[in-house]
């Protein structure tokens, strides 16, 4: 038959070395579900998103936040827990896991906190700080879900907020996405291209974000000069 | 750091709030008057990478992994203002559309992360590399790193140290006619060791580690990106690797167990000697009286606990359906 060179027939054997790789796969993760989450708030826009306007919707959540916050009464946090709780029903399922997953970790780590407390002579601070934290955190989850970010910076105009306050808040929520999904390709990357034990993968971390960096300045200055074309000047 | 609601009273939360003002007016005025307009796109890009930064696990000695703040490493980038303007908006999207950090605390969480941490690492920064004499051309990179890590190590635990005093204040100030505190529940000399052990340590040293790591790498690769630097040469460092930032975290690693000296015991660590409240107060009886309903009529509790008991049923029931579903999503 064919002369095979020598090395072509031994059998291949070599298994790669596991490497303490976590950190990588860990910002992988939290990156994509950042990304994950910003994307997603346009297809989770149902039906009660279009019952109020956007600034109503941001003053109505600050009242019942504030007003949870000053209640020394368990009644009125009660109430707006029960107010909470029947909304939260309504989301679609993909939000509602979001939410309720997000508002109930925010109350399992300020039990934890406050758990010292209860042996301290103030027992009943876990129990309310927690109620009044899984509220908010709640509040929030359904503005932000039933919301889209476009309509939320345009709702804080409404308060007097500076133009270039809003005009920061909305580059940086596209940019996020796009910054992170260069930094997002970069790491998988950086997570396929090594086998084995790799003692500069940790330095290649700061690499990432040093590239991540100077893409952002480039593009800053890209979109300086798409907005001078457009007719951007120097006036407000 | 993220203060969350209801940790402090919305009193506090105002007061703070109307601190960050004067910080945020000056930022805003001065980046207008001084930065070129071409800059001030950078902000929202710099914010979204100062959010992205705060994603990012940055792997530490020990097998662990932490995340840091970066405000000192944006500050020395784009300028403290700057960093004030975009740590500001980073807090912003992570509290309205994460759910991370409070929206009555938001001034608190601004005051500590976007105005004290970017100013006193930059300011810092500043006084490290005169005391170093950093500043002559010849004196090259390695001593800037060094002022760079010590600076952000500064920074972050001044932060640290102001969210620990705005927690440790509430319960001299705010509590019920029954005298228990309102939000929350620890005095100074829990909230203060209890913060600053973390921050001295492990969370210290993820920030010095990111500001390091990126800082070197940066000076060792492109010329002209620090703030007030025109002319930054790229000549004499040599990337990730450089021996003093390494003699600087060890020596960091080792001021560790100074966190131990700090007052009182650590968080969760008390004995049941330090506990004197124990044995006379505790009951877990008293747990339930605050939360009957007051003098409320009878009806009304009754339907509140039958929404929020049909509520959380059904939550629970969509979650449980949400998870039967194929848990491959293909789009």
């Amino acid at each position: 038959m064919t002369n095979f060179p020598e090395w072509m027939k031994t059998e291949e054997n070599y298994k790669a070395v596991s490497d303490r790789d976590g950190f990588v796969g860990k910002s992988v993760l939290s990156v994509m579900g950042t990304l994950r989450l910003l994307r997603s708030s346009k297809t989770s826009y149902g039906r009660l998103g279009k019952a109020f306007p956007a600034p109503l919707k941001l003053v109505i959540c600050l009242a019942l936040i504030l007003c949870c916050s000053i209640s020394q009464n368990m009644f009125v946090t009660y109430s707006i827990l029960a107010t909470v709780l029947i909304h939260v029903c309504l989301l679609n399922s993909e939000s509602l896991k979001k939410t309720v997953s997000t508002a109930l970790l925010a109350a399992f780590i300020s039990a934890l906190i406050l758990l010292p407390a209860v042996f301290l002579g103030s027992p009943q601070s876990m129990l309310t700080v927690s109620t009044k934290v899984f509220t908010s955190v709640s509040l929030i989850g359904i503005l932000a879900s039933t919301t889209e970010w476009n309509r939320l910076t345009s709702g804080l105009a409404a308060f007097h907020i500076p133009g270039i306050f809003i005009f920061t808040l909305d580059i940086t929520l596209k940019y996020i996405v796009i910054l992170g999904d260069i930094a997002l390709d970069m790491l998988n990357a950086l997570k396929l291209r090594s086998v084995g034990i790799n003692r500069s993968k940790s330095s290649s971390l700061s690499g990432i974000l040093v590239v991540t960096f100077l893409k952002s300045r480039q593009m800053a200055d890209e979109m300086y000069d798409a907005m001078v074309c457009r007719g951007y000047g120097d006036k407000e | 750091m993220h203060i969350p609601d209801n940790y402090l009273s919305p009193s506090t939360c105002a007061v703070m709030t109307a601190a960050a003002i004067p910080a945020w007016v000056h930022s805003i005025k001065k980046l207008k008057a001084e930065m070129p307009k071409d800059k001030m796109v950078m902000f929202g890009i710099g914010a979204a990478f100062s959010f992205l930064g705060m994603m990012f696990n940055i792997p530490m000695p020990g097998g662990t992994t932490g995340h840091a703040v970066g405000g000192t490493l944006i500050a020395l980038l784009l300028g403290p203002e700057a960093a004030c303007i975009a740590v500001t908006i980073a807090l912003l999207v992570q509290a309205l559309l994460f759910g991370d950090g409070g929206i009555l605390a938001f001034g608190a969480n601004c005051f500590n992360m976007a105005f004290v941490l970017p100013y006193v690492g930059y300011y810092s920064y500043r006084m490290f590399c005169r005391m170093f004499k950093a500043d002559e051309l010849n004196a090259g990179n390695k001593k800037k790193i060094v002022s760079a890590g010590l600076a952000s190590y500064l920074g972050i635990n001044a932060a640290a140290l102001m969210a620990a005093i705005e927690f440790g204040i509430q319960p001299l100030l705010f509590t019920n006619a029954a005298g228990q505190p309102l939000y929350c529940p620890y005095g100074l000399s829990v909230s203060i060791p209890a913060m600053m052990l973390g921050h001295l340590t492990i969370f210290g040293l993820a920030e010095v580690i990111f500001t390091v790591a990126i800082y070197s790498f940066l000076a060792a690769g492109s010329s002209n990106s620090f703030y007030g630097e025109e002319n930054f040469s790229k000549t004499s460092s040599t990337g990730f690797g450089s021996k003093k930032a390494g003699i600087l975290l060890a020596v960091l690693m080792l001021a560790t167990p100074l966190g131990l000296l700090a007052a009182g015991t650590a968080w969760g660590e008390w004995d049941i000697a330090e506990i004197p409240t124990m044995t006379e107060q505790f009951s877990w009886n008293s747990l339930m009286p605050d939360y009957t309903l007051g003098n409320l009529p009878e009806w009304a509790a009754y339907i509140l606990s039958a929404v929020v008991g049909v509520s959380i049923l059904v939550i629970a029931f969509r979650l449980i359906g949400a998870a039967m579903k194929s848990k491959i999503n293909y789009d």
